[in-house]
């Protein structure tokens, strides 16, 4: 496709696109890779990659398609004990075939059922069939021809109303939109018939090759197929299925931009892959009518599924959403959300999870479409910001909070109830506590350290006293298990970054001390967060004092102990 | 495509106790478009059973039927075939071609099964062919003990039938293939 570069017009894009405005394959053939984007390559050049692709769906069908017939005055003329129609070997061409039978047979059910009102008998393309394992993916691809075939009357009929100017007047004369077309369906072009870029003969090919570049992601940061499978994807730094994935960053937007009715979906244990796998895995298709689904796709199609962050991969891949790295990756759960927020008030009305999955996954029929899109496009925005700003801090306090919330969520059904992200006044709460106590601890191990006379145990004591500042909560009860883990991540990373300095001079330990300190006083920052005042009518026995300060204490020697045997 | 299963002679239970477990298990429900028989099963119960397989049954009456409404004959178009239908007692002498093909310009057919032999046999004649499938059971004839179960499946597709026949030899299922291509559309009556 890059090779092809023979620039005879070079308007601006957005001139272009509007040349495809009304011919929707074509549009979303270029905005899905399939074809050259048109300011690069001419007419010419779209036919040529227009029939490579549809010689490679060819030669695919060809290969997967099995007909016993054709076995038969092949070269190799199959054993009958084995390739006959009552053969109960599965490798056999006939056994293949039967196969496929049944499979196209399901699929014939599952259409008819997709859209009862529409004659899909008529549309469904015989022998459609593939592998047995693509049962979805031949599900997903049949809806496609659906809705190509729609684009694509609508498009003949456009050529129709116009085919009288066509006759009058000569090519040049006419306005461009219609020069585009004809040139697009003149089947005498360079490649003879194969080179008409529209053509209803070809439809499937071209639906193929759509619905290839969509499941694919053709090398972006969206693959539909990935909605599919049970393992996590390639660059997924949660090790869960994509769709689970997706699904936590939907709710992760939701609560950025509508806090309340996010926790009331929480409280009531609505999981967000309970809709949100429907809604992801055919990309809205049973949520809206045929119409309104086609200007949705043609909505998500038109954003840009290149990998947008400047920064390296490394980066992305350790903290952030991977589904927020493409705008549009950040569309879907944009849209997702922009739904939810739709049917806000009769959410925030359910008692119960049922009613409310109930009104999830029976969306309205008479809606405003253009403010949802609207919608969902403003949310597109805000997603790719805070998905940017989220990803520089390495160890962001809320944004992974948040991270951390939503997978355990995921993982067990309803283990901790979780909190809203701006709820986070119990960690600065303890934090306060934490710095009240820690003034007459300091005085008390200043006290111990001067008795001490080993060196060893000074520093120890000296690194001690910062940490127990970081050790914000002295109730781990309270706090999720991903919050702990990460605290002690800091806390050891601190110590070991402590420990070298000092096993290069163990002399000016003070210093380094105070260093440590002062960065755990940034990452403090980080977490707080919330309002500080918030001790009020509190009292902390002093038994939970002493437990917790030994607790500390005990096993803060502990992971330190390590580094000093090294060192 | 369409598969036909062309069968007879069972003579369940007064020759044979039922099909052979291979071919039983062999013939499945879901493959079978049609069903052809060409009669003495000799109860309904394997009438039932070959219901089951395909409903689409067509049967031509045996001499030791219990069932009377089979028709002496049958005829039946199938794509771009007609197929003729008769038990074959009727036709003297037993299994001889020429009588068939007499049958088979009677009945007008481009594919002409009948049983009662209880032995496969497949001619090419005039532009058809006369099939007998044997008996499905093994069961013994009125000529011979040396019976092999065997019947016969045929692919028609489009203006080709591939007759497939299965024959069971010594507890091994033996296929054969037999290409029929019909080249004009039949003109019997020239003979």
């Amino acid at each position: 496709m890059g090779s092809a570069s023979i620039e005879q017009e070079m308007p601006a894009r957005e001139g272009i696109r509007s040349r495809f405005e009304n011919l929707r394959g074509v549009q979303w053939r270029i905005d899905l890779g399939i074809l050259p984007s048109p300011s690069s390559s001419s007419v010419d050049d779209l036919r040529r990659v227009t029939a490579e692709s549809r010689r490679r769906y060819a030669g695919l069908r060809r290969r997967l398609l099995v007909d016993p017939h054709l076995s038969k005055d092949g070269r190799n003329s199959p054993d009958p004990v084995i390739d006959n129609p009552l053969s109960q070997n599965p490798d056999s061409t006939w056994g293949r075939f039967f196969r496929n039978a049944e499979l196209e047979k399901t699929l014939d059910q599952d259409l008819s059922r997709l859209y009862p009102e529409h004659d899909i008998q008529s549309m469904v393309i015989d022998k459609e069939c593939m592998n047995s394992w693509l049962l979805f993916y031949m599900f997903f691809m049949l809806m496609w021809s659906i809705c190509l075939k729609c684009a694509s009357n609508s498009m003949e009929d456009e050529i129709g109303s116009h085919g009288n100017a066509v006759k009058v007047k000569s090519l040049n004369e006419l306005d461009p939109e219609i020069q585009t077309t004809v040139l697009l369906t003149d089947a005498y072009g360079a490649e003879g018939e194969l080179g008409i870029v529209i053509s209803e003969k070809f439809m499937e090919h071209d639906a193929y090759c759509m619905f290839d570049a969509l499941m694919s992601g053709s090398h972006g940061s969206v693959a539909v197929v990935d909605f599919y499978s049970h393992s996590p994807a390639h660059g997924s730094h949660s090790g869960l299925p994509p769709v689970i994935e997706t699904s936590a960053a939907l709710y992760h937007l939701l609560s950025v931009v509508d806090s309340s009715l996010h926790s009331h979906l929480v409280e009531l244990g609505v999981e967000p892959q309970y809709f949100a796998l429907r809604w992801l895995r055919v990309l809205f298709g049973r949520e809206f009518s045929l119409e309104n689904l086609l200007l949705i796709w043609d909505e998500i199609f038109a954003a840009d599924n290149n990998v947008t962050s400047e920064k390296g991969a490394e980066d992305d891949a350790d903290s952030g959403f991977r589904i927020f790295r493409s705008p549009r990756g950040a569309l879907i759960p944009a849209m997702s959300v922009s739904m939810i927020l739709h049917l806000r008030s009769s959410l925030l009305a359910t008692e119960h999870a049922t009613t409310c999955l109930q009104r999830l996954l029976n969306f309205p029929e008479n809606i405003d479409l253009r403010k949802l899109i609207d919608k969902a496009k403003s949310l597109q925005a805000l997603a790719l910001d805070t998905n940017m700003s989220s990803v520089s801090p390495p160890f962001d306090g809320i944004y992974n909070h948040s991270v951390v919330k939503g997978h355990s969520h995921a993982l067990s059904s309803d283990s901790i109830s979780p909190k809203t992200l701006l709820n986070v006044e119990p960690d600065s709460y303890w934090e306060e506590k934490w710095r009240v106590l820690h003034k007459t601890e300091e005085l008390k191990h200043d006290h111990l350290g001067k008795l001490k006379p080993s060196q060893k145990k000074r520093w120890t004591e000296k690194v001690r006293l910062p940490l127990s500042r970081t050790e914000s909560a002295p109730a781990p009860v309270k706090v999720g298990s991903g919050k702990k883990v990460q605290k002690s991540f800091i806390r050891r990373s601190l110590l070991e970054d402590l420990s070298h300095e000092l096993g290069v001079d163990e002399d000016i330990g003070k210093s380094d001390c105070h260093e440590v300190s002062g960065k755990d006083h940034q990452t403090v920052e980080v977490e707080e967060g919330g309002p500080d005042s918030v001790n009020n009518g509190f009292t902390c026995s002093t038994e939970e004092r002493c437990l917790s300060g030994n607790a500390g204490s005990e096993e803060n020697s502990s992971v330190f102990s390590d580094p000093i045997q090294f060192s | 495509m369409v598969l036909v299963l062309a069968l007879g002679d069972l003579h369940i239970p007064h020759r044979a106790p039922d099909l052979p477990a291979k071919f039983k298990s062999m013939l499945v429900p879901g493959k079978i478009q049609h069903i052809i028989c060409t009669g003495n099963l000799s109860i309904k119960e394997v009438h039932d059973y070959l219901r089951t397989l395909c409903p689409d049954l067509h049967i031509s009456r045996g001499e030791y039927d219990e069932d009377a409404r089979y028709p002496e004959t049958k005829t039946l178009t199938i794509g771009q075939f007609k197929l003729g239908l008769c038990h074959g007692h009727q036709v003297v002498p037993w299994g001889d071609l020429d009588s068939l093909a007499m049958l088979q310009r009677q009945l007008d057919v481009d594919i002409l099964v009948t049983g009662h032999t209880h032995q496969f046999t497949a001619y090419k004649h005039e532009g058809g062919v006369v099939i007998n499938p044997g008996s499905a059971t093994g069961a013994y004839s009125n000529i011979t003990y040396d019976v092999n179960p065997s019947f016969v499946l045929m692919d028609i597709d489009g203006l080709r039938v591939v007759v497939y026949v299965y024959e069971l030899i010594d507890g091994e299922v033996k296929v054969d293939k037999i290409d029929f291509k019909k080249t004009t559309a039949p003109t019997h009556s020239a003979h």
